[in-house]
């Protein structure tokens, strides 16, 4: 008896093994979980065509929502570019479109073989999520990048106007002049690293998944945490001539 | 009393040609009882800094009279006077404006906190996107 209830402990143990990573996967693999909204039941326990369609209902307007958000950002952003704004607003506005013209599709659908087909369509033709929102946090960070060093390179030409102030004075700047350097130097990192991830992302549209895409947005993010790195480097680089500065004519 | 006469006119002559030069002179006797006349004239000059710096330029005329001769001696001395306020930016910058750019500086890299600040949150979001999936179709 001890042995029976044993066996049957590790039978569920293992059962549970194999259920768990099959969970994960259904949550990650989009196709396979349009399909599953029909497949994956049985014939007594199969939804109903309603069920469905309300399935798919919301998860279109879950993304029409996500894209309303998106418009709302981009249009009040005061970092990104207005032919990035423009790219990204007409973008949203087709996809938008194009999700309230498949919704009614599925709503008029009337057998399950035609919602096969359509349902696949909400995340495969639009890619809201594995696109749209990764390439548009991009382009944010890599324009807000540009802001920053614009506003890095007007701090530099002052601090280089006071250096040069000092040493017509007879100050000797040549530590204020050491940091600036390295600030310029991590300006420019930053300004070739970080600006250009905005049009290298920007173009990707669903049908560029899964590749390139997934590998230019895992490259986009890679080169906007370096160039984060780098005008932090060169904030830091610019305190420090600035301090160098007072130490040198002696201000306090 | 003739030679007075003729160094009066003499003087009289140089007050002329002073006032034909720039603008109105200030004339008068000077303590040793010479005539004297000037003119004054302002302007700017610009330091090696990009300063334009005001200055008075002042060009005095003496006729010294004798006693008993025509012969006139003149002495024309011009002088620059720069205002004691600017003199200190004249010669080179002091440290008054180099402090005054030091805080334009250090503005500048106070707003740059809020960039910054933003930057992380932005990269945040960056990250967080390519950790989604489009796996709420049938959920």
């Amino acid at each position: 008896m001890k042995r029976l209830r044993r066996l049957i402990a590790v039978g569920v143990a293992a059962g549970m093994l194999f259920a768990i990573p099959a969970t994960a996967n259904a949550q990650t693999d989009e196709t396979r979980d349009a399909t599953e909204v029909i497949d994956t039941t049985d014939a007594t326990t199969r939804p109903s065509i309603d069920k469905i369609k309300e399935r798919a209902a919301a998860a279109i307007d879950r993304r029409l929502a996500t894209l309303d958000t998106l418009t709302e950002r981009v249009g009040n952003s005061k970092h990104m570019t207005d032919r990035h704004k423009g790219t990204l607003l007409g973008e949203y506005a087709t996809a938008s479109f194009g999700l309230s013209a498949l919704g009614r599709d599925i709503q008029a659908a009337e057998t399950l073989e035609e919602l096969r087909n359509l349902i696949p369509a909400i995340a495969e033709d639009f890619r809201i999520y594995l696109v749209v929102v990764p390439k548009s946090r991009q382009v944010g960070a890599s324009d807000r990048v540009a802001d920053v060093v614009e506003r890095l390179d007007e701090a530099a030409d002052t601090v280089a106007e006071a250096i040069r102030r000092g040493e017509e004075a007879g100050y000797d700047m040549s530590d204020a002049r050491w940091w600036l350097v390295s600030a310029r130097d991590d300006i420019a990192e930053a300004r070739r690293t970080g600006i250009p991830v905005a049009d290298d992302v920007i173009g990707l549209q669903a049908s560029d998944w899964e590749e390139p895409a997934s590998s230019r947005l895992q490259e986009g993010r890679r080169r906007l945490e370096n160039a984060r790195v780098d005008v932090r480097k060169a904030k830091l680089s610019l305190e420090k001539a600035r301090r160098a500065i007072e130490d040198a004519i002696g201000s306090d | 009393m003739h030679s007075k006469r003729l160094a009066l006119a003499a003087g009289i002559a140089v007050v002329l040609v002073a006032c034909t030069t720039n603008g109105l002179p200030a004339s008068g006797d000077d303590p040793a009882g010479n005539n004297t006349a000037s003119t004054s004239t302002t302007g700017v000059v610009r330091t090696a800094g990009s300063q334009q710096i005001p200055v008075t330029t002042t060009s005095t005329t003496t006729t010294v009279p004798t006693a008993d001769s025509v012969a006139v001696e003149e002495e024309t001395v011009t002088t620059t006077t720069v205002p004691v306020q600017a003199s200190t930016t004249t010669t080179a910058p002091g440290t008054d404006d180099i402090e005054e750019i030091l805080v334009v500086i250090e503005d500048l890299l106070s707003d740059l906190d809020g960039q910054l600040d933003g930057l992380d949150a932005d990269l945040a979001e960056v990250t967080a996107s390519l950790n989604a999936d489009e796996g709420d179709i049938g959920q």
